[in-house]
This record gives C-alpha cells, sequence and structure tokens, in this order.
C-alpha cells in the first residue's frame, strides 16, 4: 500500500503533529485500546505513539500508509510497555476490560429500526466478547486483518512476525469467534 | 465445472477453510464454488463479515468519540529541555577547556559511595518478587514473541513427545 504523493504531502503532514493527532488519533487508539483491553493505558501508549513518530519522522520513508507506520510504532511500544514497566501493565491489561457498555452505546447510524439496531447491538456485542476470549497475538492480527484492512503480508510487517505466524493466530481467532456465532465445524 | 473437487459439498465449510475464506489471500476456486452453491455457508459467511463490520464502525465511532490531546506543546517542551540542556552541556565543557581543570579521577572513598548508591535499586526488590516478576515475563514473553514458537503452545500443535520439553523453557522452543 503505498502512500499516494510520499514527497511534499507527507512531509507536510508529519511535521504538524497536532494535524497527525487529527488524522490519525482515533485509528491507533482504537487498535491499542481494543489489543491490551485497557482504555486508560491505551491513551498513554498512543500519546507516546505520536510523540515517539514525530521525532522519528525523518526516518518515514514513505513506503507504507502512515497508519501502517503508526501502528507498527504503537505495537513495538505496547511491548516496551509490558516489558520496562516490570509488568505491573500486563497484570493491569488483565484485570480491567474496556468499557463495552460505553462503545456499545455508540452503533453505526445505518440501523433504523429499534428491532434491527437490538439485533447488531447484540451482535456486536457477541464479537467484543469472543475477541476478549483470544490471546493478545490472536486479537492483534484479527484487529489487524478486519479492523484495519491488512493483508498477511502487512501484519507479518507491522508486528514483526513471520507470515505463518501471522496465518495460524488469525485462523485461530477466526474459528474462535466463528463458534461464538454457533459455527458448524 | 467439472474440475472443482467437490468433496466440499458433502459437506460445510470446516474452520480452516472458513478462515481461509476471511484471511486475504486469493479465494481457492473449490471454496469459491462451495461458497457459491451453498446457502447456509454463505449466510453464515455474510453474518460473520457483517458482525465483524459493525464491530469495527462502533469501535470506530467510540474512539472518535475520545478527545484529542494537543501534543504541540508537549512537543515543543521538549524541544525547549533538550535545548537547555545542550547549552548546559557546551557552557560546561568551555569552562573546563577554558580554565584548565584536570580530569576528574574519583577518591577510593567516592567510588565506594557510588557503588553503594548503585546497589539500592537492587535490593528494593525481595527473591519473592523476582521469582513471580520471572514467571511474569515468561508468558508475557510466549504470549508476545514475535517469533513463532507462541503457536506451538498456544494451540499445542507439538507431537506427545515435545510436549515436556516445550513447557521446560520457552527459550529452547524460540530457538527451534
Ligand atoms: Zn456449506
Amino acid at each position: 500500500m503505498m502512500y499516494p504523493g510520499t514527497g511534499v504531502s507527507v512531509v507536510t503532514e508529519l511535521d504538524d503533529i497536532d494535524a497527525l493527532v487529527a488524522q490519525y488519533w482515533p485509528r491507533v487508539l482504537r487498535y491499542v485500546s481494543y489489543s491490551i483491553n485497557d482504555a486508560d493505558l491505551a491513551q498513554s501508549i498512543t500519546q507516546d505513539c505520536f510523540l515517539k513518530a514525530f521525532r522519528g519522522r525523518a526516518s518515514f520513508r514513505g513506503d507504507c500508509a502512515v497508519s501502517t507506520w503508526l501502528i507498527s510504532i504503537a505495537n513495538n511500544l505496547i511491548r516496551d510497555q509490558v516489558r520496562l514497566k516490570k509488568f505491573q501493565f500486563w497484570r493491569k491489561a488483565q484485570a480491567t476490560a474496556l468499557d463495552v457498555a460505553e462503545m456499545a452505546s455508540v452503533l453505526p447510524s445505518g440501523e433504523s429500526s429499534p428491532e434491527s439496531r437490538l439485533m447488531v447491538n447484540e451482535r456486536t456485542e457477541q464479537v467484543k466478547a469472543a475477541l476478549d476470549d483470544l490471546s493478545v497475538n490472536q486479537r492483534r492480527v484479527f484487529l489487524l486483518r478486519f479492523f484495519e484492512g491488512m493483508d498477511l503480508e502487512e501484519i507479518a510487517q507491522t508486528t514483526g512476525m513471520p507470515v505463518n505466524t501471522v496465518k495460524t493466530h488469525l485462523h485461530r481467532g477466526i474459528s474462535t469467534i466463528r463458534a461464538k456465532f454457533g459455527g458448524k465445524a | 465445472m467439472k474440475s472443482f473437487d467437490t468433496t466440499y459439498l458433502k459437506g460445510h465449510l470446516t474452520d480452516e477453510q472458513f478462515a481461509e475464506c476471511l484471511d486475504g489471500s486469493p479465494l481457492r476456486s473449490d471454496l469459491q464454488a462451495h461458497l457459491g452453491q451453498c446457502e447456509p455457508c454463505r449466510l453464515e459467511m455474510e453474518l460473520f463479515q457483517t458482525s465483524v463490520a459493525d464491530l469495527s464502525a462502533a469501535s470506530l465511532q467510540w474512539s472518535r468519540a475520545q478527545p484529542l490531546p494537543s501534543l504541540r506543546p508537549l512537543v515543543a517542551a521538549q524541544a525547549k529541555r533538550s535545548l537547555v540542556i545542550s547549552l548546559q552541556w557546551a557552557v560546561a565543557a568551555m569552562l573546563l577547556v577554558g580554565l584548565g581543570v584536570p580530569a576528574y579521577v574519583p577518591t577510593e572513598g567516592q567510588n565506594h559511595a557510588n557503588r553503594l548508591v548503585r546497589a539500592q535499586p537492587a535490593a528494593a526488590d525481595s527473591e519473592g518478587e523476582s521469582a513471580s516478576d520471572t514467571a511474569l515475563l515468561q508468558s508475557v514473553n510466549v504470549a508476545l514473541a514475535g517469533a513463532d514458537p507462541s503457536p506451538l503452545q498456544e494451540y499445542r500443535l507439538e507431537a506427545p513427545g515435545l510436549k515436556n520439553t516445550l513447557q521446560a523453557s520457552a527459550t529452547t522452543v524460540r530457538a527451534q
């Protein structure tokens, strides 16, 4: 996925940190929040991600989308946090879940009738609950595939995992969620 | 299409085939044919995709509803701080060179004091804490390892004979 007009536009975009935040914060925050399942820590990691990206913006060569680059940095920070903070983060991440009620109150506007909205609500909560049952790696890979629309190769680059590992995690994640929906196999 | 492997039509898509249809790689023709002819599998696939897309949309709306921070003042403060530190070092270096201050050689007493200061943080951790941290680190490493071993452990794909070896040391497994 080449970023179009790599030259001037990217340099301008990356040189203004608040413009960068305005454009990419929601996607990075969502990815980090859902990966670690902790809204407070996700805020702090996402902020560090943007500060780090801004400081290292000279190293961005434009060979991937800016969002992919930011998510790669976020992936490294998630790992660093776990190791540097003597696992306090890890303990907390396992104990506190993202606020599903808050998330579920903001549903896509496409469904009009109360009944269909209720159905969408139920399905959405079902997928969210199923996501919570995945391992951290399965969840990260699943989010990159279905929230960020990346293919196996892109996920491998963003996470630093081999493609086969990505495929294994993704297939297991899909099967777990399929089972929650009453799959046949 | 007689060239398709029609064995898939005898049953529905297995988990592996279902996942293969969704993993982003080009859709195999036999799986495509099954989906074309089997309504239950097609509906199941559509329900899966719609549900995940709904969650994706809802989660993005949630994150868009969160307040955006302004990082510009933080970046400016960091830049100012590093400039001040650089200037302080530059002035200190000029003073040292200009005044001809001899190189700093610590005395035996100072060396001892330095050692004590350095020893303190290590003493803060009890043995019990270290052991539980080590155990936690191993589980974290296994969960987050970029290298391939975690699927083996996670999904117990290893041969029965290998199981004990794998459990004994995550590090050994990573090396394989
Ligand atoms: Zn079928």
